[in-house]
């Protein structure tokens, strides 16, 4: 039996699985909003200082 | 060549910006190997079956929240005594990432502790900390978020950043101070029956090593953004919109 069907024949995965989805959404989202974040701020600084060179 | 000069926003921005890529690409790497290791690759363990694999992540958030705090205290202090502006911006870039590593030690934790322990939560002592530093966390944010003027927001979180310093320190120290439930650091205990199995070992550094290359990108992310929206805020009160 492969490590991944022991994995998920054991009693325990529900547990595994939860913490694993829960870092992934947490972490992943954090990403997320950061690269959101940061792609606003350089436009937004971009098109100031381009406003300021006028 | 003096380090104060990584001071300065523009030089901040310029090295910072050749390193992102490189550094985002590493913790990928890293990462994908680490965990795929962990997953796929390493034996239940003998007393608490497949729930081992939650160290993977469990340590590393762990190890990154209390050393998050302590960077951000030492950001602080460069920042209260030398007034360098990235030093504030970095701490303040810092503070989600490190409460989302606190979360996650905490639910990982509790999601461990639950088949383990037999309980989700205890009062223990390093638990406590642990869960008083993420209020920290919390209370920083909602500090700066509260202050519209930035140079105050900036000294006042600092002072609260340091006072909560005790409990950062506590959260790495108290399992030596007191004996509890929470064990010992298992990478660094003595004994051979409470120290980590090798088989569990290299794969834990692969990811304590790539969730914090990860922690790092993410931070330079962060500070970047924060030193642009400065930017932004003193070209408004310049009077360009």
């Amino acid at each position: 039996m492969s490590s991944i069907e022991t994995l998920l024949a054991d009693k325990y995965t529900g547990y595994v699985v939860a913490a694993y989805v829960t870092t992934a959404v947490l972490l992943g989202g954090t990403l997320i909003v950061s690269v959101i974040s940061a792609a606003r701020s350089r436009r937004d600084l971009a098109r100031l200082e381009a406003e300021r060179k006028k | 060549m003096s380090i104060w000069r990584y001071a300065n926003p523009a030089e901040f921005m310029r090295i910072t910006g050749q390193v992102m890529i490189p550094l985002w690409v590493l913790s990928g790497l890293l990462l994908g190997v680490g965990l795929g290791w962990a997953l796929l690759a390493t034996p239940d363990d003998y007393q608490q079956g497949s729930t081992i694999k939650i160290i993977f992540l469990h340590v590393p958030a762990a190890l990154i929240a209390i050393n998050t705090y302590l960077l951000m205290a030492i950001a602080s202090a460069i920042g209260l005594v030398r007034r360098h502006h990235v030093s504030f911006l970095v701490a303040k870039a810092a503070a989600p990432i490190g409460a989302v590593f606190t979360a996650v030690a905490i639910v990982t934790g509790a999601v461990w502790g639950q088949p383990i322990w037999n309980t989700w939560w205890e009062w223990d002592p390093r638990l406590t900390s642990v869960l008083i530093m993420f209020f920290f966390y919390i209370g920083y944010m909602a500090l700066w978020a509260a202050i519209d003027e930035p140079e105050k927001a900036a000294d006042l979180s600092a002072v609260l950043c340091l006072v909560g310093v005790l409990f950062a320190l506590l959260s790495r120290y108290a399992v030596r101070f007191w004996s509890t439930l929470h064990q010992d650091s298992s990478l660094t205990a003595v004994e051979a029956g409470q120290r980590i199995h090798d088989a569990f070992r290299t794969p834990l550094y692969l990811c304590m090593i790539g969730f914090y290359v990860f922690f790092v990108a993410l931070l330079l992310l962060r500070a970047r953004t924060e030193i642009r929206l400065r930017r932004a805020r003193a070209l408004r009160l310049q009077g360009v919109s």
